[in-house]
């Protein structure tokens, strides 16, 4: 293999010479005759160094023509050394791989394709995109690749993906395909025919790869909301539309979850009829839909009227027995949501955390690359961000500026005992809303049938506070200071969260330690509340909210020509337009989606109702958004946030599990509703009922010793281990990357002693034809001796050290011409020049 | 849709299907979006080439402050005119599903002014006084610190300016890229 490209290496090489070189005699006479075109400031065309040198276009014409093949040839090993290297480092690696599934060749095929082939063989200065030469030489380098060049479908895949991701016009690429086509069936006619075996494999792998294909532009079809995002994105960019996008995933599992339960669970239900022992008709009043008590209590919404005896749907068939579908639909739901969110978490966290990770080095580079949101398509939006951007450099400018505090003992102290003061403020606020809610529970909840309004006092209370803790924070945020905002935000966050889950934690203790007659159906209760608490965070989070940011934008555009007169204080403060609050809303949704979860147990059609409210809160926030509210200032990297409400759904969907999981083994079921009705214990259902089991039996006894807490303990020690492991890993990698960067200054360090000393060397000769093939072969030699040399790891970085050549550092300045990007070898032939016009 | 449709044959769409990120119904849509820009032009010639000043006409590029270097980077003719194909090449590279390989290199094209494949100091400040807007509040000695810090993050290799290979290292260290480099269809 390394014969092979050491090979084709040098006989690019030697064509490349020649066609550059007549090439360049060619355009060197046309520019002559087009005279000379005045200065140009463009760098990279030899024959314009020519023309600033000189001065005199027409005299030195046969000189500068000999020159220019002399020139042309060093300076063609240089680009085309870049081409061989770069087609090089592509192909050992390719060569590297063991394995030559698709996937790694997929990876290193596509991943690593030298897109930069055209750039570095166009010396002429003019970015000529399109010729033939570029087709061929792509055409040539995948050719040599032998999975793509089979004659077989799932090659062909492999191909159209490969040309797909060539960075190149649609017209150079239909060319390629059609050379590789060519390619592909001149070889594939001296083939054998292919066995039973591989064509009914190729086929089916086919037929996968249709489907699935099907499948994604059928889910494209039917992105929701294709309309809405698209004006978000246009005129608010892609940070905001992010939220929009997380509202839209949780709809859409939602709608899911629905489906299943609905199918499963509820269709049954209400075909075999209702089957309450004493059902009480009770008339149906507006109120119920906000209480959940009345004529809803004993309809399907909740547990409580599940039946629990199996039925026949179709008369012949099997029986259907509902108990046991409850079970499995909602359990398998939760397990698979669970796996769901926390594998498309996990990848969340790597895309954003870990590979990002290196990314405090390089933070203006990657402000300055990645601010611009190419999605924004209005003249207003584009003003904001124009601001914003520039807010935000003049920021860096100023931290930078800043001479660094010298923090003082004292003000250190000061700064550490204002931040514990106030997590200790939201601590005391955090327990005393709680004991405040279990006081309010004790009062109301030991009725237990509402039919009053009295039912909403405590979601009502639970509500309420969690708005009016918003505000709280805000307060406590201006009065300690943190010095990144980022940190100010996250810890706002984690205390939002602490908070929600005080509030259910709180309820949830209750709801199972409260004793409770035999005849209600706690579980149905627990169902009613959740309902309630979720109809009222509608009305309080979201109507009621909306309602205040309208009256305070009417305000704003009543009265905010006075809110300016008067800067900073609190007049100002309310008649601003009202920010549009990214982490609240995003709050929200987690803190609804962890009720519904947790309430699926108790009251399916939980679901639904939570659909519903997504749906509205979907429109209500567009229409705050882009009639009332004004986009925030300052945003934050929002990749980073995004995976941070991942991370709080899934712990709370982990608590949630635990809880239930509790539920299921060790609370007592009520005996007179519900689908569980006979067993003491949920669980008991199923594995009674389902797997046959008995108590004595061995996997129940395997079971049993399983959960013991040592072995859970040694299981636990060794996934500290593993994460010990790869966590030294990591870092001796970073370490390695640290060197490995070291060493690049350090070799272009090296290649300007040597093209220093070799100027030198050069200058101290006689300047006859001999001593310029001389010059030309002792170029070649070193610059062969770098191309076969040992030193392979020349090959494996693809940084610009080769391109080190055409720009050197700015001290060897002699000729400064344009300053940023005279070339070391030109200079180094205009200093031939120069000598030789002189003799 | 069925006029539209009757413009392009199975096979064309087939092709671009092969040669882009998208799906046939995807082709058909940005074609519709292209012909909003200029109705009778399009209407003649499917795959007319439509000059820089009609295209910038476009929502997304009008407010974009680079809009002109993109037309220029996906020009055929490398003068900024625009056919349907560089159309929608320039929308399958924004699209979402171009790899991040694809992206950076056009970035790397679109933010070379001077087309020397290297994002030298002129392009630099370039960049920045255009993501400003030109605001004379940012001044040039800010610009220049800015530059200089920039290069002292980036620049492994010392030569004053950043190779392809420099800024996709940056690129694949950033997550943000691949949201902010999109423009919707």
């Amino acid at each position: 293999m390394a014969r092979h490209r050491a090979v084709l290496s040098d006989a690019t090489f030697h064509c490349e010479v020649n066609e550059v070189g007549n090439r360049r005699q060619q355009q060197q006479q046309q520019q002559q005759t087009d005279g000379n075109d005045g200065i140009m400031s463009r760098a990279r065309s030899e024959e314009d160094k020519i023309e600033v040198v000189t001065d005199e276009p027409l005299e030195g014409n046969v000189l500068s023509s000999v020159e220019d093949q002399f020139q042309s040839g060093p300076a063609v090993v240089g680009a085309n050394v870049s081409f061989s290297q770069s087609f090089r480092r592509w192909s050992s690696n390719f060569g590297r791989s063991v394995k030559n599934n698709k996937r790694t060749v997929y990876n290193k095929t596509i991943r690593l394709m030298p897109s930069r082939i055209q750039k570095t063989l166009s010396i002429d200065g003019d970015l000529i995109t399109t010729s033939a030469s570029d087709v061929d030489h792509i055409t040539m380098e995948l050719g040599q690749r032998e999975q793509l060049m089979e004659d077989n479908p799932i090659a062909e895949q492999l191909r159209i993906e490969t040309i797909k991701s060539i960075a190149h016009k649609i017209s150079t690429k239909r060319a390629i395909r059609e050379q590789l086509s060519q390619t592909v069936n001149r070889r594939a006619t001296r083939a054998k025919s292919i066995g039973l075996l591989r064509r009914y494999r190729y086929s089916a792998k086919l037929y996968a790869a249709r489907t699935a294909k099907l499948l994604q532009s059928v889910v494209t079809n039917f992105e929701l909301f294709y309309g809405s995002m698209k004006q978000i994105e246009g005129h608010f960019g892609s940070r905001i539309s992010a939220y929009f996008k997380f509202l839209r995933r949780l709809l859409v599992l939602n709608l899911v979850l629905l489906l299943f339960i609905v199918s499963f669970v509820v269709f049954p239900q209400l075909l075999a009829g209702s089957d309450t022992v004493g059902a009480q008709e009770t008339a149906f009043h507006l109120r119920d839909l906000f209480t959940g008590e009345g004529y809803l209590s004993d309809s399907v919404l909740y547990y409580g009227s599940y039946s629990n005896r199996s039925f026949t749907l179709v008369p012949g068939t099997a029986e259907y027995s509902l108990p046991h579908a409850y079970f499995l639909t909602i359990t398998i739901l939760s397990l698979a949501t669970f796996v769901v969110v926390s594998v498309s978490m996990g990848r969340a966290y790597r895309i954003s955390f870990i590979e990002s990770s290196a990314t405090v080095q390089n933070i203006l580079t990657h402000k300055i690359v990645c601010s611009w949101d190419y999605g924004i398509a209005n003249a207003k939006a584009a003003r904001l961000k124009h601001a914003t951007i520039l807010n935000e450099l003049r920021d860096y400018l100023a931290e930078r500026n800043r001479a660094p505090a010298v923090v003082g003992r004292w003000q250190r102290l000061r700064a550490d005992a204002l931040h514990t003061a106030a997590h200790l403020t939201v601590l005391a606020v955090i327990s005393a809303v709680g004991a405040c809610l279990w006081a309010l529970l004790v009062r109301f909840g030991s009725t237990d049938h509402f039919r009053t309004w009295a039912a909403l006092y405590v979601s009502v209370v639970a509500n309420g506070t969690l708005g009016a803790f918003g505000y709280v924070c805000q307060l406590l945020g201006r009065l300690e200071h943190y010095r990144q905002t980022a940190t100010q935000l996250n810890i706002n966050l984690l205390r939002h969260f602490l908070l929600q889950l005080t509030i259910v934690g709180v309820l949830l203790a209750y709801w199972l330690t409260r004793p409770h007659p035999p005849t209600v159906c706690w579980e149905t209760l627990i169902g009613q509340e959740l309902y309630r608490l979720l109809v009222v965070d509608f009305f309080i989070a979201i109507v009621l909210q909306g309602a205040i940011r309208g009256v305070r934008y009417l305000l704003h555009t009543q009265y905010g020509s006075e809110g300016r007169k008067r800067e900073g204080t609190l007049a100002q403060l309310l008649l601003t337009p009202p920010p549009f609050c990214i982490e609240t809303h995003s709050l929200g949704l987690v803190y609804n989606q962890t009720l519904v979860w947790f309430g699926v147990l108790f009251a399916p059609l939980l679901v639904l109702l939570v659909a519903l409210k997504l749906l509205l809160t979907f429109y209500i926030n567009k229409f705050e958004l882009i009639y009332l509210c004004q986009p925030p200032v300052r945003l934050w990297r929002s990749s980073q946030t995004q995976t941070l409400f991942l991370v709080l759904v899934f712990v709370s969907l982990f608590g949630v599990l635990l809880t239930h999981g509790y539920l299921i083994m060790q609370v007592p079921v009520t005996d007179t509703c519900g689908p569980f009705r006979g067993t003491q214990y949920m669980y008991q259902l199923f594995m009674q009922g389902i797997l046959k089991l008995r108590e004595e039996h061995l996997f129940w006894r395997v079971f049993v010793y399983i959960t013991k807490p040592a072995i859970i303990g040694g299981v636990l020690l060794t996934m500290g281990v593993a994460t010990y492991y790869l966590r030294a890993k990591s870092r001796a990698q970073i370490a390695k990357v640290k060197l490995l960067k070291e060493l690049l200054c350090m070799e272009a360090k090296d290649k300007e002693f040597l093209l220093a000393n070799l100027s030198k060397v050069a200058r101290g000769k006689e300047c006859t034809e001999h001593a310029q093939q001389q010059l030309a072969e002792r170029i070649e030699l070193v610059a062969g001796a770098r191309l076969n040399g040992t030193a392979d790891k020349y090959y494996t970085d693809p940084c610009a050290t080769w391109r080190y050549e055409d720009s050197p550092r700015r001290a060897v300045d002699e000729h400064p011409l344009d300053g940023s990007s005279c070339s070391g070898y030109q200079r180094f032939e205009d200093d031939e020049q120069l000598r030789m016009r002189r003799t | 849709m069925g006029q539209v449709k009757s413009q392009f044959s199975e096979d064309e769409l087939q092709d671009y299907e092969d040669l882009t990120y998208f799906t046939k119904k995807e082709i058909l849509y940005a074609h519709k979006k292209f012909k909003n820009l200029a109705p009778e032009k399009v209407g003649h010639n499917k795959n007319a080439k439509l000059s820089m000043s009609k295209v910038l006409e476009y929502p997304e590029l009008k407010a974009n402050p680079f809009g002109d270097r993109i037309c220029k980077v996906f020009s055929s003719s490398n003068d900024g005119d625009i056919t349907f194909e560089d159309f929608l090449d320039m929308m399958s590279v924004f699209s979402d599903a171009a790899p991040k390989s694809v992206k950076a290199e056009h970035a790397f094209r679109i933010y070379d002014f001077d087309g020397d494949d290297m994002i030298g100091r002129n392009d630099l400040k370039q960049v920045i006084q255009r993501l400003v807007d030109y605001n004379s509040d940012l001044g040039h000695n800010d610009i220049d610190q800015l530059i200089n810090n920039i290069l002292e993050e980036a620049d492994l290799d010392d030569d004053g300016a950043l190779s392809f290979a420099e800024f996709e290292h940056i690129i694949d260290k950033s997550s943000d890229f691949i949201n902010s480099f999109r423009i919707r269809l």
